[in-house]
């Protein structure tokens, strides 16, 4: 079972994860398209 | 001059993709800044409460996680009722924008509300009313961010999509007044709602701040992804062109 101190840590570090995966999607998004850009250009 | 002009104007994806590339330059700071201050609040400001102890602190990530997942969704099919009405590129493109956050949003609120679940229910999972529809807009998410990439030429989906994601925001007021609905496990809404639970001010406060830099945050990070998804799809289109790339 889960202490109060893990399960309040937990919660944290699960949402800041969301946030950076989600940054990390729009990295890549943007990455692709620079590409493209570039390799249009 | 009619008074929304300045607004009709951000329809234009060039004077779009200008105003939000200013406007990630004060939002994301503002979301850095407000979520530090506020997750520091959380685990070190706010009182302890009388009933839970210490874990109730999760609820400063779960409620401002579960309420982005409605606004999201909400804010999306705002835009999908403008495309459907107007037609217009960004209005498609901001829809889109903030699926993939909205999914995550709701995904965290089912994992951190998992996590509290646990010590005070004695359960991680029950199929409360809350809960499944919870879940329930975790899927309306997925199905919306699946059918969006279906077709290579994404313009060419935006009707259809606007059309479900209106749809799916039936789902919305089912969540949010569930706990008054149904005899449910999950506790009252926390703020606002009939009979909403009276919190400490301090509690309202730290509330307050983990909120707002998660809004600013999930602001940003759907700006900064319709600016993208703008400019690659209008590659073509003049203006981009002279962009660098």
């Amino acid at each position: 079972m889960m202490t109060t101190t893990m399960t309040i840590a937990a919660s944290f570090a699960f949402t800041v994860l969301v946030v950076a995966l989600d940054l990390a999607a729009i990295r890549a998004l943007r990455r692709r398209v620079r590409m493209k850009r570039m390799l249009k250009a | 001059m009619s008074i929304l002009q300045p607004i009709t104007r951000l329809s234009s994806p060039p004077v779009f993709f200008e105003a939000s590339a200013k406007l990630l330059r004060v939002t994301v700071p503002s979301a850095i800044a407000l979520c530090a201050i506020g997750m520091a609040m959380a685990l070190f400001f706010a009182p302890t409460d009388v009933q839970q102890g210490e874990v109730y602190r999760v609820l400063y990530v779960h409620v401002p996680t579960a309420w982005m997942s409605m606004l999201i969704y909400v804010v999306a099919s705002g835009y999908a009722m403008i495309h459907w009405i107007y037609r217009s590129t960004v209005s498609a493109v901001m829809m889109r924008a903030l699926l993939p956050t909205g999914a995550w949003m709701t995904l965290a609120a089912l994992v951190t509300g998992s996590l509290w679940g646990k010590p005070t229910w004695g359960t991680y999972w029950i199929w409360d009313a809350r809960l499944s529809t919870e879940l329930l807009l975790l899927f309306i998410y997925i199905g919306l961010i699946a059918l969006a990439s279906l077709v290579e030429d994404e313009s060419k989906t935006d009707r259809v999509l606007a059309l479900f994601t209106v749809i799916g925001l039936v789902n919305i007021p089912l969540i949010y007044f569930s706990v008054v609905f149904w005899n449910t496990l999950h506790q009252g809404a926390s703020l606002g709602a009939p009979g909403a639970s009276r919190m400490a001010g301090d509690m309202k406060l730290t509330l307050l701040f983990c909120t707002a830099g998660l809004w600013l945050a999930c602001a940003s990070l759907a700006l900064a992804r319709a600016r993208w998804l703008l400019l690659q799809r209008e590659e073509d289109a003049a203006w981009t062109r002279k962009l660098e790339p």
